[in-house]
């Protein structure tokens, strides 16, 4: 086992990465997926910032950035020193797993392939960028926004938003209690979206071409869609808003208790300005 | 792209790719892929005529094999590499150190997007709610509309009916007994009047 423990900024190259753990309290950590000499599992650490001392260390190819005493297990209700700080960037193979956990710190997680990739944060906002993976993710209050994401996505949040820009995910699973959901999705063949809420708003956006079978329903909050073919029926205390999109291949799962739910079409003009 | 290659550094760089070994253009631009972890992806029309300068510069020279050119480092390349090691080495630290510059920019960038598209989704939901608002009201007027035009038709005559008689009352000096006279006119009127929409409805 290779270890450091670091109190001033400081870089380190390593091999044989091939696993990611990171704990931090407060600041900032960015995670690179590279294509360059991941065979050999080569990465890089880059401390460019530190308060408190963070622990580095290289067990049996799993790569453990931390701050001392912030275990995963205990992360969303930590109350230890919330002074620890800092920045980190680490580059590591593109497949290479990633449990990233976060008190307040924001966190950047790029180009990563890996099959999983789990992320918690209690209020650090994280951003997924080109990730294409299985992903949980956990917050409290954080924001959750992604750009480019594949895969399946898992988010549980108390009053953080989601916000999806260009996904094209197969599987989009979010609970939340006040959060909202922006989601401008082109689900894959088959694919699911299930969301729970209490007061959040869920938008989506599919392509008009889209095929979505669509199940909705909300004790009060409003019902709205731009597609042919799905209904709303409102009474005192329940709406459903049902029926099918294209062939109905999806399928769309929402309940709320008072959050509004809307479905929304791109056009494929919309679709090719926007990339 | 990258803000790295400013400077004709890029240059520098596909000096130092042929350097290591010949290589075809597509070859350079996967390499410069894998380098920069997959985060600078050039396009051919950037790469291509940077290695067609350098060919016309004598720094590198081509053959073709199997209907692709091979680009290799000349000589001269090389005492022009040798020169500028200095900046080399600064090239590849900065590549190196640039992950957290990087990472700022995706933060930016994405932060970026996820407000506008935030904004036009809201735009969008507004107008769908509106449109779907006005249909609702369009599908019950139409639903109610046959027997209601003479509706307000009625009440139009009520308050017709109501400002003459305010105005013929209007600076008058009534006695008790006009007023009780006015009260059972009116009586008549209306037991005539409830005794028509009787009839009607029956």
């Amino acid at each position: 086992m290779q270890q450091w423990r670091i109190e001033t900024p400081q870089s380190i190259e390593l091999e044989g990465v091939r696993r990611l753990e990171v704990r931090m309290v407060a600041g900032d950590v960015n995670v690179v997926g590279r294509t360059e000499d991941a065979e050999a599992g080569a990465a890089a650490v880059e401390v460019s910032a530190v308060e408190g001392q963070l622990l580095v260390s290289l067990e049996n190819g799993t790569l453990t950035i931390a701050h001392e005493r912030l275990s995963w297990g205990g992360l969303l209700d930590w109350v230890g020193n919330r002074k620890a700080r800092a920045t980190v960037s680490v580059s590591v193979p593109a497949d290479c797993p990633v449990e990233l956990g976060v008190v307040s710190a924001d966190a950047v997680v790029s180009g990563i392939t890996a099959d999983r990739t789990a992320v918690k944060s209690v209020s650090g906002n994280v951003t997924l960028d080109g990730v294409r993976s299985d992903i949980t993710a956990q917050t409290v209050s954080g924001d959750l926004e992604t750009r480019q994401l594949s895969g399946t996505l898992r988010f549980t949040t108390v009053s953080g938003d989601l916000t999806v820009v260009n996904g094209a995910s197969d599987t989009v699973k979010a609970e939340t209690v006040s959060g909202d959901l922006t989601l401008d999705l082109d689900l894959q063949t088959g694919g699911r979206i299930d969301v729970s809420s209490v007061s959040g708003d869920l938008t989506l956006r599919m392509p008009e071409s889209a095929g979505l079978t669509v199940d909705v329903k909300t004790m009060s909050g409003s019902l709205d869609s731009a597609f042919d073919g799905v209904r709303t029926e409102r009474k005192p205390g329940k709406s459903t808003l049902q029926g099918q999109v294209g062939d109905g291949d999806g399928r769309l799962t929402a309940k709320t208790v008072s959050g509004d739910v809307t479905l929304l079409r791109r056009e494929m003009r919309a679709m090719r300005d926007s990339g | 792209m990258s803000p790295v290659f400013g400077h004709g550094r890029l240059r520098l760089y596909l000096l130092k790719l042929l350097d290591e070994s010949p290589r075809h253009g597509y070859d350079v631009i996967r390499e410069l892929e894998d380098r920069f972890m997959g985060l600078y992806s050039p396009s051919a029309g950037t790469v291509y005529p940077r290695l067609a300068r350098l060919e016309s510069e004598g720094l590198v020279t081509h053959q073709v094999a199997e209907g692709r050119k091979v680009y290799r480092i000349t000589d001269a390349g090389r005492r022009e590499l040798g020169d500028r090691q200095g900046d080399l080495d600064d090239l590849e630290q900065e590549i190196a150190g640039s992950v957290r510059d990087l990472a700022t920019e995706i933060r930016s960038e994405v932060s970026v997007s996820v407000r506008d598209l935030q904004a036009e989704l809201k735009n969008a939901a507004r107008d769908v709610r509106m449109q779907n608002r006005a249909q609702a009201r369009e599908q019950r007027e139409s639903r109610r509309s046959p027997d209601e035009p003479h509706q307000a038709d009625a009440e139009r005559t009520l308050e017709w009916f109501r400002s003459e008689l305010r105005g013929a009352l209007r600076g008058r000096a009534l006695t008790a007994g006009d007023v009780a006279e006015l009260r059972s006119i009116l009586q008549r009127a209306l037991d005539e009047a409830r005794r028509l929409v009787d009839v009607s409805r029956g």
